[in-house]
């Protein structure tokens, strides 16, 4: 069955002032990449001309692109902007919802949602108390309603669920104790678990680890690219769980599946 | 009764240097040219040494202005990274079996 390569990065945090510095990373992506996924952060604090300059630079991506937006880009209450720039040049930006790619006669179904924070077990926030702590934790809860429902209604060869926020500690390590709540919630990991996804990538924890699992053992990867140290990284998946392909040389260790 | 309670000293109140980076790292957060989330202030005697990755050379020397600012009489050492620092991964990627 075809191996399906995946690109991912989150975190660009891209504005006119960074103008030219990501699309020469991206030339060659076509030949190395069936799809790029964007977890979220995607523009400095979330304006009109930020996403300009991002979706120039992406124009000429030849493979597709998936996004969920982060929190920097609704800092300026323009998410809806900047969704609307970045879908005029092709990109699928996903909340709460799916797509499917095909790719080589195999398909992937990508799920993606911002998600939320809150906290991890024995360490989580509750629907209790004032109505901002309610509100807070509400939101989290739809995030990971959405997200296990649009994993659980794809058909596909493999699943991904595409995330800002984290899933599980474990891609935070590195950061400090103290914000855990702030950088993500178990309640995502959850779905992810329920809905089956293979991989999950986040961004986010700009501190945190790249490599993590959830409660049910699914691989997480932190994309954030001050992680992962490069404009980009790559996933190779293979559909059938089958032993490594000799042409996806991991520079890291190969994994066991899901 | 000797010399007074040591509450009631005249002499100035040193900055706490923990307030004194968490309103930085505010500053930094809040100032609408930045918009910097995770930049770690750490201050160790006159130097204030700030990490993290602030994407374009632009910010890094915005972000060191706004710090001086906030933190006067520190020298500033900027060891934030940007996006010039980074390329493309090497190989072809990391294999994940992905059987359901």
């Amino acid at each position: 069955m075809t191996t399906i390569h995946v690109a991912a990065v989150g975190d660009i945090h891209f504005g006119p002032d960074a103008a030219g510095t990501l699309r020469p990373h991206l030339e060659h992506l076509g030949e190395r990449a069936d799809l790029l996924l964007l977890a979220g952060d995607l523009t400095r604090v979330g304006t009109a001309d930020e996403a300009r300059a991002l979706a120039d630079e992406l124009s000429d991506v030849a493979i597709p692109i998936v996004a969920v937006l982060g929190n920097h880009d609704y800092h300026c209450n323009q998410g809806d902007k900047v969704q609307a720039i970045l879908e005029g040049i092709g990109v699928t930006v996903l909340e709460g919802d799916s797509v499917v790619i095909p790719v080589n006669g195999s398909s992937v179904g990508v799920a993606g949602t911002k998600g939320f924070g809150g906290g991890f077990v024995g360490a989580c926030g509750s629907e209790f108390g004032e109505p901002e702590m309610k509100a807070f934790m509400a939101h989290s809860r739809r995030m990971a309603e959405r997200l296990e429902q649009s994993l659980a209604a794809l058909d596909t060869d493999v699943k991904v669920a595409l995330l800002h926020y984290a899933p599980c500690p474990d891609t935070l390590m590195g950061e400090r104790l103290e914000i855990y709540p702030f950088l993500g919630c178990y309640l995502l990991g959850e779905a992810v678990d329920r809905g089956g996804a293979a991989l999950t990538v986040h961004g986010h924890a700009h501190r945190g680890t790249e490599r993590g699992l959830t409660a049910g053992g699914r691989h997480v990867r932190n994309v954030a690219q001050p992680v992962i140290g490069h404009a980009y990284q790559l996933y190779c998946l293979r559909p059938d769980g089958a032993a490594a392909d000799p042409e996806c040389a991991a520079p890291a260790a190969i994994l066991a599946p899901a | 009764m000797g010399t007074g309670s040591p509450l009631a000293g005249d002499s100035p109140v040193p900055e706490d240097p923990g307030a004194l980076t968490e309103e930085t790292r505010r500053a930094l957060a809040e100032d609408p040219r930045l918009g910097l989330l995770d930049v770690s202030i750490t201050l160790r005697g006159h130097r204030a040494l700030l990490t993290g990755h602030v994407v374009t050379r632009d910010r890094q020397q915005l972000l060191a202005a706004v710090a001086a600012e906030h933190l006067p009489g520190y020298e500033i050492d900027n060891a934030t990274t940007t996006l010039e620092d980074i390329g493309e991964p090497p190989g072809t990627g990391e294999e994940l079996g992905a059987g359901r």
